[in-house]
């Protein structure tokens, strides 16, 4: 590639051939999906002529600045026109469809970074410490670019209202109408987890109002009141739940430590092809060796015992929370009478052990037996013992 | 001044960026052709011979008029299907073994539902697999049969023979981790590092059985670039090419096929193996009974991946000296986990080994 702002005019070009091309690719699938289909993507699906944002780049890529933009409308494009398109294929085939689609979309990103890569890079450098540079500033850019497969987990535990916030959130999910109606809980839950026990009692209060209200009311069952215990519950879950957010956060810190220095291994990876002077030829080498590298380091991070320690305070963190969340929900379960998960598990869990016990009693009647169960089972069965055996079998199961 | 880390024409750039597009959308195209009875596994025929708590007993179909006298019975892990010895015609350990003259039995292990929570590895080790062998050994009418134990199944397979020694003939364990802390460090199996210090108690007692999913994502961040990306990258220079599409399908269906783990196996699976490493140890116990793998006297066959990234080489050579047996014997393939299933090249030679290996302990 010949260097230079000649070069990087002309690599924008094909560029912005490539894309008009790849939009009218996508705009004949989804008008031809349309009509197989019969469920043509919603929105205006950009022509071959043009991209959506074409007139604020006019002769220029879009990838010249404001690439999220570009794929957010490409993504949709896609999104859209293979759903409509595998409607009617094998899950894993209509999967399969959207992971291709969303890898394209990777590669166009890629790609983008790439040609920013390429254009930072073709400036001649003055040091080999300004190469250097200028490769650490393109992994961080690669970092920084692609989509985090953990994106989200870095939020560190906000205020004690913002987490109570977060925690109704979270209890949105148990059942029973009453369990929406928390979300009433005034927002100054930080003064009364903080010690404000005139809070607590409001709070606590209306949660039974709302049981009232609706689950109580509607089967006409004694009013439960509130209690100390039910104030304890909520407390204790609502502290499992700032652990969890505590542990999410502290395990994100390990994550993206990871996330970085997988960058630097890309970035160091980039710098040994280019002192062994064997540049990359293609964005699909790119992509391949790029994930090669990253992965690998990955991987090391992974095997860190602070990695997986983090982790496992995480899912540790997560279970205890699950524990309280299901105390929340079995309290109402049982307050209108449903069976709740724990009784039914202890249910199956007298099955079980009474299964068991059948069986091994009738292996113990089976050892009594004269004949033996090897060989002798064989002939012995087939007259008479594997019809008696197959039909407790079934019974037993 | 250090030289471009990229040559690339933009007229290749360009060219190379619409090929994918055009690719793209051609695959599109073609997966939505597939329907549901395109992505068939599991392409021998085979009839259900037992059945318990959904679990069930295969036996395959003979591709030869007299097979030999000895059956084989597949154990399987409890993580994923066990169609993957099946997969199709062209990627089948079993019809391999079929077209050799086996007579093939495999455990499917099913779906375990939260009513199978408390299932214990007694229960599947001296109790399903156990009725199962007996069950072969009835309709065989041979007194000890040959075991193929894969992956976990291996680990099963081994403590069962060391509790049932008279009934197995010989063992094969195939990618069976044995020496769960094997090569600490660098070479560690991921699965062994994160499991390590895990709260098993805890998530068992908060989710009863152990989502399927969660052993998925676990698998996914493994390698998450190429198998989240690179995999899919790949897809598209097959994109046009509707068998290789559908092969594509079918290991796809397998790796998200993943049935939720029954709570109290899982639990002493977790503790007792990956996290305190009883087995190489001989401390495991096993329905009051403790699993000596000395006792494990028949001929063994140790077959492992050389590049395994599940289980890790390390894990499986464990073995070697542990048992009671001086026939024991290792074999090796340069592949992974999977492709000792569907490689190509393994096929074409694994099966043959095998069914040598059996035929000269027969």
């Amino acid at each position: 590639m010949s260097e230079g702002q000649d070069g990087i005019g002309s690599m924008w070009q094909g560029m912005v051939d490539a894309q008009r091309q790849m939009w009218s690719q996508w705009a004949d699938l989804a008008a031809a999906g349309a009509q197989t289909a019969g469920a043509a993507p919603t929105g205006a699906a950009p022509t071959g002529a043009a991209w959506p944002g074409a007139a604020q780049w006019p002769g220029a890529s879009p990838w010249s600045g404001a690439t999220d933009a570009w794929l957010a409308s490409w993504r949709q494009l896609a999104h859209q026109t293979t759903t409509a398109w595998t409607a009617g294929a094998d899950p894993v085939a209509r999967d399969a469809a959207q992971g291709m689609a969303a890898t394209q979309e990777t590669m166009l990103r890629y790609g983008a970074l790439m040609q920013q890569a390429w254009s930072m890079l073709s400036a001649p450098a003055t040091s080999p410490e300004e190469t250097t540079a200028k490769l650490d500033a393109f992994g961080r850019l690669m970092q920084q670019s692609i989509a985090v497969p953990w994106s989200g987990l870095g939020t560190p535990p906000g205020d004690m209202n913002s987490l109570w916030a977060g925690y109704l959130a979270a209890l949105e999910r148990l059942p029973g109408p009453w369990a929406n109606l928390i979300k009433e809980v005034p927002t100054s839950a930080s003064r009364a987890f903080g010690g404000d026990s005139s809070e607590m009692l409001g709070q606590t209060r209306l949660l039974w109002d709302a049981w009232e209200r609706s689950a109580g009311r509607l089967l006409e069952t004694p009013s439960m009141g509130y209690s100390r215990e039910t104030t304890e519950m909520l407390q204790r879950g609502f502290e499992a739940w700032v652990d969890y957010r505590r542990a999410v956060f502290e395990f994100s810190v390990v994550l993206n430590e990871a996330w970085a220095a997988s960058g630097q291994a890309g970035v160091d990876m980039l710098r040994r092809r280019a002192e062994a002077n064997t540049p990359i030829t293609s964005l699909r080498e790119f992509v391949n060796v790029w994930s090669e590298a990253t992965d690998g380091s990955l991987e090391d991070a992974f095997r860190a015992p602070r990695y997986a320690e983090a982790q496992a305070a995480m899912l540790a963190a997560a279970m205890r929370y699950r524990l309280r969340e299901r105390d929340i929900a079995e309290t109402a379960l049982k307050m209108t009478d449903i069976p709740s998960r724990s009784e039914l598990d202890e249910t199956n869990r007298r099955l079980h052990a009474l299964k068991r016990e059948v069986r091994e009693l009738r292996r113990a009647m089976a050892a009594a037996q004269p004949t033996t169960r090897t060989a002798g089972r064989a002939s012995t069965d087939k007259a008479t013992g594997k019809a008696t055996d197959k039909a407790t079998d079934k019974e037993v199961s | 001044m250090m030289p471009n880390v990229f040559a690339i024409t933009p007229e290749t750039f360009a060219r190379e960026l619409a090929e994918m597009s055009r690719q793209t959308v051609a695959g599109v195209e073609t997966l939505s052709r597939i329907d549901s009875d395109d992505v068939t596994v599991g392409c021998s025929a085979k009839e259900a011979v037992w059945s318990e708590d959904g679990i069930t007993l295969y036996r395959f179909t003979p591709r030869v008029a007299e097979p030999r006298p000895v059956p084989l019975l597949i154990s399987y892990a409890l993580v994923n299907r066990p169609y993957m010895v099946d997969l199709q015609e062209d990627r089948s350990l079993v019809r391999n073994l079929l077209d050799l003259g086996l007579d093939v039995y495999l455990i499917d292990w099913g779906y375990p539902t939260r009513a199978d929570r408390w299932r214990t590895l007694d229960d599947y080790i001296n109790g399903y697999i156990d009725r199962c062998v007996d069950e072969v050994r009835e309709r065989s009418g041979q007194p000890a049969i040959h075991v193929l134990g894969i992956c976990q199944g291996g680990t099963f397979s081994l403590c069962y023979a060391a509790l049932h020694p008279d009934k197995v003939k010989s063992l094969i364990a195939m990618v069976a981790p044995v020496d769960f802390h094997a090569e600490s460090g660098a070479e560690c199996g991921l699965l062994n590092a994160w499991a390590r210090p895990m709260d098993i108690d805890l998530m068992v007692d908060a989710l009863g059985n152990i989502p399927g999913d969660f052993m998925n994502l676990g698998f996914l961040m493994l390698k998450p670039f190429q198998l989240n990306v690179a995999k899919y990258a790949g897809l598209l220079d097959i994109a046009e090419d509707e068998t290789k599409v559908r092969n594509f399908l079918r290991m796809e269906k397998w790796i998200f096929d993943s049935p939720d783990q029954a709570g109290e196996a899982y639990r002493q699976f977790l503790k007792d193996f990956y996290q305190d490493n009883k087995l190489i140890a001989g401390e495991v116990e096993l329905g009051g009974r403790r699993v000596d793998l000395k006792a494990v006297t028949m001929p063994v066959l140790n077959v492992f991946a050389e590049q395994d990234h599940l289980v890790p080489p390390a894990s499986s050579l464990a073995l070697a000296g542990r048992v009671g047996t001086t026939d024991y014997k290792e074999l090796s393939y340069p592949v992974g986990h999977i492709g000792m299933y569907v490689s190509g090249k393994v096929q074409k030679t694994l099966p043959a080994a095998l069914v040598e290996w059996l035929d000269a302990r027969s």
